[in-house]
C-alpha cells in the first residue's frame, strides 16, 4: 500500500488516496479527506448579509458561482427577482469563470501526463480571461460583484467592447488548444481508455458536471435556465467514453461554448438597473443551484427572520466527484493515478469547506 | 407521554431504504442529504433528489439518539453525505463510521449542532 497525498508533486491540494498495489497495478483505493475543513457552513450561517461575500471564500476557482447560487437562493426567499441586466452580467461572469476553471483543469491534466509546454499554454490563454475579469470586477479571484437582488458593479459600454475584443482574441487560441488536445498522439496514449468510468457507475456515484457528461449523462443545470441561461441557446456537451480523454475534451469543448454564450449575452444587455433593493430579515426555505465549472452546486438555505440563518448547507460538485475516484482507480497503472485524480478536477476547498 | 413531546413517524425512518430506492427506481438522481436541528431539538433529515430536472425531497424528523438505515450500500454516492452528517451533527447511521472530516479526540465533536438557546432565538449563535 502506498499513499498518494496529502502532499504530492502531481497534486498540490491536501487529499490522501491510499493505493493498494499488485506490482504496478492498482487493485484498491481508500480516500481520506478533511485536511482543510474550515467549518464554512457554520460561518455562513452567522450573518446572511456578510455571507454574500464570505461564500465566495469557499473556493478560489468557482467563487462567483458560489455567490451567484447564494444570492439566487436568498432572492427566492425574499421573493424578488434580480433584473435581467443583472442576470446577464451574472451569466457572463460565470462563463468567464468557467473558462478560467476549465483552462486550469486542462493545464493540470497536461502537466500530470508530462506535457509541461501544454500546461503553460493553457495558463497563458487563461491569463487573458483573468485580466478581463480583473478589469470588469476589480478582482482576479473573488469578484465580489454579487449582492442579494442583483449585482453591485455594472458593466458599462466600454467594458462590453472589452469583453467582445477579449473573446475575439481568445477564441482562435482556444481552437488551437482544442486541436492539440484532440490530436496529440502522446496525450492520446496517456488518456484514451484510462480511468474508465462508465455511465452506470456515474449514475450510482451521483457524479455531476463534466465528469458525468464525459460518461454519457446529458445533464447540465444551465438548461434549467437559472440566471439568464434561458435567453441563450446551447446544448450540453456529452461524450460516451468515460475516460480521462473524454473528461478533458468535455472541458475543452465547454471552453468554446462559454465564448459562444458570452458573445450571445452581450447584445442582450438591456438598459436599466442592475439590482433591486431588499429590506428586512427574510423567513423561508429554499434550494438553489447553479452549474459551476465542476458541476451542479447546490445551496440549501433556511432563514428564520433574523440576521443569523437557521441552516445553510452547501453541496459542492467536488463532494460528489472526488469519492468517485474509488471507482476509477482500481485496475489502472500506478503511473496513471495522477492523471486520473486530476481529471475529476478535484477541488479540496469545495470538498472540505 | 405528554402533549409537548414531539411525535415521530418511525415507519418513515425504518422505510428510508425503500423510499430512497423508490426515488432511484423512478429515475431520480440523489443530490444531497441535509441535516438540521429542528426547533424541538431533534434532527430533521432531508434527502434531496433531481427528478425530471426538478428538485424534490423526502424528509422526516428523528430524535437525536435514533439510528437511521444507511443507503450507502445501494447507492455509493450517498456515502460521503452520510459520513458528513455523522461527523458534523452526530447523526447515527447503521454501519457508518465517523472520521471523514474530523479527527476523533482532536476536532470539536458535532460542530454544527446548536444549543437549544440558539435554535429558539437570538441573532448570532456561537
Amino acid at each position: 500500500m502506498i499513499p498518494f497525498g496529502p502532499q504530492h508533486a502531481a497534486f498540490l491540494e491536501p487529499v490522501n488516496v491510499k493505493l493498494v498495489l499488485e506490482e504496478e497495478k492498482v487493485v484498491g483505493a481508500e480516500l481520506n479527506q478533511g485536511y482543510n475543513h474550515r467549518g464554512m457552513e457554520h460561518a455562513l450561517s452567522l450573518d446572511y448579509k456578510k455571507s454574500q461575500y464570505l461564500c465566495e471564500r469557499v473556493c478560489g476557482i468557482c467563487s462567483y458561482h458560489h455567490s451567484s447560487c447564494y444570492c439566487q437562493g436568498m432572492e427566492a426567499i425574499y421573493g424578488v427577482e434580480a433584473p435581467l441586466r443583472a442576470q446577464l452580467i451574472r451569466t457572463i461572469m460565470m462563463e468567464c469563470q468557467r473558462l478560467t476553471s476549465h483552462l486550469l483543469a486542462l493545464g493540470h491534466i497536461a502537466e500530470a501526463v508530462g506535457y509541461e509546454n501544454l500546461f503553460m499554454q493553457c495558463f497563458r490563454e487563461r491569463e487573458f480571461v483573468m485580466m478581463l475579469v480583473n478589469r470588469l470586477s476589480g478582482n482576479r479571484v473573488h469578484y465580489s460583484m454579487n449582492v442579494i437582488g442583483g449585482v453591485k458593479r455594472d458593466v458599462g459600454p466600454e467594458q462590453v467592447k472589452d469583453v467582445e475584443a477579449t473573446m475575439k482574441e481568445v477564441r482562435p487560441r482556444l481552437e488551437e488548444l482544442q486541436r492539440v488536445f484532440r490530436r496529440d498522439s502522446t496525450l492520446g496514449k496517456r488518456t484514451h481508455g484510462v480511468g474508465s468510468f462508465p455511465k452506470p457507475a456515474a449514475e450510482s456515484w451521483a457524479t455531476v458536471g463534466p465528469v458525468s457528461r464525459a460518461s454519457g449523462i446529458p445533464r447540465d443545470i444551465r438548461q434549467d435556465g437559472f440566471a439568464a441561461y434561458s435567453e441563450v441557446k446551447f446544448a450540453p456537451i456529452v461524450r460516451e467514453e468515460g475516460d480521462i480523454y473524454a473528461r478533458m475534451m468535455v472541458r475543452m469543448d465547454e471552453c468554446l461554448q462559454s465564448v459562444d454564450i458570452i458573445e450571445e449575452c452581450l447584445p442582450l444587455l438591456p438598459d436599466g438597473p442592475a439590482a433591486v433593493q431588499v429590506k428586512g430579515h427574510p423567513t423561508g426555505e429554499t434550494f438553489s443551484r447553479v452549474e459551476a465549472p465542476r458541476g451542479e452546486l447546490m445551496y440549501y438555505i433556511r432563514a428564520k427572520g433574523a440576521l443569523a440563518l437557521d441552516r445553510i448547507k452547501l453541496r459542492t460538485p467536488a463532494l460528489m466527484n472526488v469519492p468517485a475516484l474509488l471507482a476509477m482507480l482500481p485496475g489502472c497503472q500506478l503511473a496513471d493515478v495522477p492523471g486520473i485524480v486530476v481529471s475529476v478536477d478535484p477541488c479540496i476547498c469545495c470538498t472540505d469547506r | 407521554m405528554t402533549t409537548e413531546e414531539p411525535q415521530f413517524d418511525r415507519s418513515d425512518v425504518i422505510d428510508v431504504r425503500r423510499r430512497f430506492k423508490g426515488f432511484l427506481d423512478a429515475g431520480s438522481r440523489f443530490i444531497a442529504l441535509v441535516v438540521r436541528d429542528s426547533e424541538d431539538g431533534n434532527f430533521e433529515l432531508i434527502y434531496v433528489f433531481d427528478q425530471d430536472e426538478k428538485m424534490t425531497d423526502f424528509r422526516f424528523a428523528i430524535p437525536v439518539d435514533q439510528e437511521v438505515d444507511s443507503v450507502a450500500d445501494i447507492y455509493p454516492g450517498a456515502m460521503t453525505a452520510e459520513r458528513e452528517a455523522v461527523d458534523l451533527f452526530g447523526v447515527r447511521f447503521k454501519g457508518v463510521r465517523p472520521g471523514l472530516f474530523l479527527v476523533e479526540g482532536k476536532s470539536p465533536p458535532e460542530p454544527l449542532r446548536k444549543r437549544q438557546a440558539d435554535v429558539k432565538g437570538g441573532d448570532v449563535p456561537g
